[in-house]
């Protein structure tokens, strides 16, 4: 049933898409080895001899060319070989599938947060504009830009977590545990992790429902005698709906980058946090396995907003 | 050829422009398209009279108006400029040779620079064909040409948003003739104007012609416009021109089907008693310049289409002095096939 | 002088409709009186229809001519309540079937829309929804307006379409307006319209934006169809053509007032205000081939500059002081015209 055109449209994504991991990892790769530290001396633990120091260096291939250990990474990641750890030597494929679901759980959460209230006051704004709910969504927008939203967290910590005790303040319980308290000890992460989510979401909504429901088209339904609920939401919706998916699969990849950051000030024991503390150490395997697992996310969810973009808007031809 | 068949008045004349089997084919889209927007177009137009292109959506026509003032360049096929092929010539001498023959487009403000005054708009030609003399020279000959239209020192000094779309259509206008063309073409140059403003311009179009010399091209799919203004009409369909007459003979004696077609759709402003009884309504839509229909172009849509029409297309030749149809069967002045 | 155009006829060809005047006592489907529009200017209000009156008797087709500045785009949205609310004010009666409509709260106009008085744009481009197929915008309407089932509903369209004229409906009701072309749909707009067969409908420039053959097929259809349906309607046109063909009486608008109506034909011959006669004397056609057309000069004012007076005053060839009270809309048997110096003025029509 798929067209000549969707089949080589995906083809030409997929390409995309390797070229895109390979490109992102060997970047990353190379950052890593440019910064400073030498990573077998922080291996090497207490008190090392030169000899010992050495040694390492040579174990590891320190001293090969970067595109050369880069290579040799590649070639185990195609093989399903994600190496060991430097520092844990735990497999990192298995530090990863330990810490993905903490990381998934509040990037999921702070999505379902940012769509609820993010349609909420954008469809409020536009279909009554100039009215309190248009205010207080681009006042809500605006700050949801403009202040960093790690700040936000702590001070969510320090109010409902330490002093009100509503939540806990830091950690994360495990969702195959216990689900309501995993949900509840993610939520104050998830409400930070969502402020930029929710501006985007608030400003794209109203802007591209202000622009549907001024358009001519709207004018012929009103003719008809259609109701304005059905004007607003059956056709309005229907209209904004691709840039609503855009704008979503947008907002989802920058949670996904932040929760480097968020996991860190909740100390959350998920892929950001573990990112951040392998990057401090130089662990480069670890680092390398989560940047490439967090790219594929990525490319993926980029392909599925292009395919639902197809599939929305019966304009698009392939 | 229309140039073999028609009189001169002497042998040495050149006509103004000469355009032989011209072509101009766009590729499109992902799937390599080709839009044929000019397919196979011949005809001259002589130094001083004013033609009418009339055509519908598709029909190439405002592809034709800049290929006349060598603004696109051909797929296919020459044009002549005063005898020489503006093609031919180097990037210098080609716009130098643009001098001469000059365009006005239909959206009267989407030509003016929003940020430039009106003065300097028209002054603006002057100062890049490098003539005219000191700037206040020049701004003197903008300010002569723009009254000549109608417009003020007091308008010139404005911006283009201050002005209605009829005055800003005679500042275009007055830019165009500043250089002396001897060539005008007006591409529905008042398509985007109330009737009676279009009237205004109708008549300043006819006194600066006579005033200037200058030869009309008058591009417009209103035929009311187009018989007014027009010594001949070519009508094209599709990218070919069908018909070919005297705009009297047109109107009278028009022998292609479509253009009779075209003449009664647009209806008259008479009272019903002499309206014409009956209207020749074409069945279905205009096809696509991209796959046009085999053999004659409009035989899909064509009241008296017969076999043959699919298989031959109708040669473009003459029917009378000065007349040329392209069709296997044209009306005589009864409304018969001949 | 004219001459008569030997014609091939191909289809039905459009007769003369025999005008349709009101017999005595008959009440007028729709009675606009002393009509005027405000729209919000900054703090103030600006008024830009002032004294609009006319009657549309049922199965008549009226033509509403004007320029652009005239407003009779305004005066049919204000018929339908279609104006941006918060933004407009109107005054006047607008009386429909006996009930004045005009001021009406949304929810009773919703009611008329669409079910007792329909209207179709301009644009076929833009007018329709891209993201719905065409065949399920005709289903909308009846089903907002009848309650029918979805499946009664997408039957209906389908008939509807064949009704305008479109060839293969079941496979064009699954397809999206950018698959079609500009007449094809205009063809569903007008389905769209007279799908709850309205007692009215109104058409606004429906033609400007098509080709002139497409044109010819979509006012034909249209006059098919409101014809067999007794259905009234409003054509408003600046194209005077159109109007002189389909209609049997036009209102002529300027700057926001009606000045003249009347039996189209004598209108066209003996026209009683001066902007219709200027109007009319600046037709490009064959006839004048080569004259200078006759040109009103200058321009029509804007809302907020509009005189006093008469409105044509400052570009009348005739104006003279008593011009400078504020013009009533004057009766003259059949006709209205709104100049005080009708009686005494010859002016040249299309014929002169």
């Amino acid at each position: 049933m798929m067209s000549k055109e969707r089949r080589v449209m995906i083809r030409n994504r997929l390409l995309q898409a390797v070229i895109v991991l390979l490109l992102v990892t060997f970047f990353s790769f190379l950052l890593l080895h440019l910064s400073p530290g030498d990573p077998a001396v922080l291996l090497a633990g207490e008190n090392p001899t030169p000899a010992q120091i050495e040694e390492i260096r040579r174990y590891y291939h320190f001293d090969d060319p970067i595109w050369l250990q880069y290579g040799r990474w590649l070639w185990h990641v195609v093989q399903g070989d994600l190496s060991k750890s430097l520092i844990s030597r735990e497999p990192v494929a298995t530090t990863i599938a330990a810490k993905f679901p903490a990381t998934l759980l509040i990037v999921l959460y702070a999505m379902v947060i940012a769509i609820c209230v993010g349609a909420l006051l954008g469809i409020g704004a536009a279909a009554k504009p100039q009215s309190w709910i248009d205010q207080l969504a681009t006042a809500v927008a605006s700050f949801g830009v403009a202040v960093p939203y790690f700040w936000v967290g702590m001070v969510l910590v320090l109010l409902f977590g330490l002093r009100l005790g509503w939540f806990p303040a830091t950690g994360a319980v495990p969702f195959s545990e216990d689900p309501w308290e995993a949900i509840r000890s993610a939520t104050l992460p998830a409400i930070a992790l969502s402020m930029s989510g929710i501006a985007e979401i608030t400003r794209q909504l109203r802007a591209s429902l202000l622009e549907v429901l001024s358009s001519h088209f709207v004018r012929t339904l009103r003719a008809k005698g259609l109701p304005w609920r059905a004007i607003l939401w059956r056709h309005g919706l229907k209209n904004v709906g691709i840039t609503l998916v855009t704008v979503i699969g947008l907002v989802f990849n920058r949670k996904l980058g932040a929760t480097v950051i968020i996991e860190t000030v909740f100390a959350i024991p998920g892929m950001g946090y573990a990112v951040s503390y392998s990057t401090v150490n130089k662990d480069f395997v670890v680092v390398q396995g989560v940047i490439l697992v967090f790219a594929l996310i990525v490319v993926t969810v980029n392909l599925a907003t292009d395919l639902a973009y197809a599939l929305l808007d019966p304009r698009v031809e392939a | 050829m229309v140039q073999d068949t028609v009189p001169r008045q002497s042998a040495s004349r050149e006509p103004i422009i000469a355009v032989r089997d011209l072509k101009v084919h766009f590729k499109v889209g992902t799937r390599g398209d080709t839009v044929k927007a000019v397919d196979g177009v011949s005809f001259d137009i002589k130094t001083g009279e004013t033609i009418g292109i009339i055509g519908e959506s598709g029909s190439g026509k405002s592809t034709l108006a800049r290929v006349l003032v060598a603004l696109l360049k051909p797929t296919s096929g020459t044009i002549r400029q005063n005898g020489a092929n503006p093609f031919e010539l180097s990037a210098e001498q080609r716009r130098r040779l643009h001098r001469d023959f000059q365009i006005i487009f239909q959206d009267p403000h989407a030509a003016l620079n929003p940020r430039a005054r009106i003065i300097d708009s028209v002054r603006e030609p002057l100062e890049i064909a490098g003539v005219g003399g000191t700037k206040a020279e020049r701004t003197e000959i903008a300010l002569t040409i723009l009254r000549r239209v109608g417009i003020n020192a007091e308008l010139a000094n404005r911006y283009p948003h201050e002005l209605s779309g009829g005055q800003k259509q005679r500042i275009n206008i007055a830019r165009a003739l500043i250089l002396k063309p001897k060539l005008l073409v007006a591409d529905e140059a008042t398509a985007a104007l109330d009737v009676s403003i279009q009237a205004d311009i109708l008549n300043l179009y006819m006194d600066l012609k006579e005033e200037f010399n200058l030869t009309f091209v008058c591009i417009t799919h209103d035929l009311g416009v187009a018989m007014h203004v027009s010594d001949v009409i070519a009508v094209m369909y599709l990218g070919v021109i069908v018909e070919y007459a005297a705009s009297g003979i047109i109107h009278r004696n028009g022998a292609h089907p479509y253009t009779r077609a075209l003449l009664s759709a647009e209806p008259a402003v008479l009272p019903k008693r002499l309206q014409s009884g009956q209207r020749i309504i074409l069945q279905g839509e205009i096809p696509s310049p991209v796959a046009p229909p085999s053999g004659c172009r409009f035989r899909t849509r064509c009241p008296i289409a017969q076999a043959v029409c699919a298989e031959k297309v109708p040669e473009f030749r003459p029917l009378a002095e000065g007349h040329f149809v392209a069709c296997h069967f044209p009306l005589t002045q009864q409304g018969m096939p001949s | 002088m004219l001459e008569r155009l030997e014609v091939l006829a191909v289809d039905a060809s459009v007769t003369n409709r025999a005008s349709s005047v009101l017999a005595a006592g008959e009440e007028p489907l729709l009675s606009v009186k002393d009509l005027e529009v405000f729209f919000r200017h900054g703090r103030d209000w600006l008024r830009v229809i002032d004294g609009v009156s006319f009657d549309v008797a049922p199965s008549e087709t009226i033509g509403i001519v004007g320029e652009s500045g005239s407003g009779k785009t305004v005066t049919g949205l204000t018929i339908l309540g279609l104006l941006p609310q918060g933004l407009a004010r109107t005054t006047g009666e607008i009386r429909f079937q006996g009930e004045d409509i005009n001021g009406l709260p949304e929810s009773d106009m919703r009611l008329i829309r669409g079910r007792r008085i329909s209207m179709i744009f301009q644009e076929p481009m833009t007018a329709l929804d891209p993201v719905f197929t065409v065949g399920e915008q005709i289903a909308e309407t009846l089903r907002t307006h009848t309650g029918c089932s979805p499946k009664e509903a997408r039957d209906r369209a389908i008939e509807a379409l064949i009704q305008v004229g479109i060839s293969l409906p079941k496979q064009r009701a699954d397809e999206y307006p950018h698959q079609l072309s500009g007449g094809m749909r205009q063809r569903v707009m007008i389905a769209i319209a007279l799908a709850c067969e309205p007692s009215l409908l109104i058409a606004d420039e429906p033609t400007t934006a098509l080709d002139v053959t497409i044109q010819a097929q979509i006012i034909e259809l249209l006059l098919e169809l409101v014809q067999a349906r007794g259905t009234s309607l409003i054509f408003i046109s600046h194209n005077l053509g159109v109007v002189a063909q389909c209609c049997t009486r036009m209102v002529t608008m300027y700057a926001g007032q009606v000045v003249e109506s009347g039996e189209v034909d004598e209108v066209l011959e003996h026209p009683l205000h001066p902007y219709t006669s200027g109007l009319l004397r600046s037709m490009p056609s064959l006839a004048r081939h080569g004259a200078r057309l006759a040109s009103i000069g200058g321009r029509v004012p804007p809302p907020d500059e509009m005189p006093t007076g008469c409105h044509f005053q400052p570009r009348c060839a005739h104006a003279l002081p008593a011009c400078g009270e504020p013009q009533a809309l004057l009766r003259s048997g059949t006709r209205d015209v709104r100049c005080v110096r009708f009686p005494e003025l010859k002016l040249p029509g299309v014929l002169a």
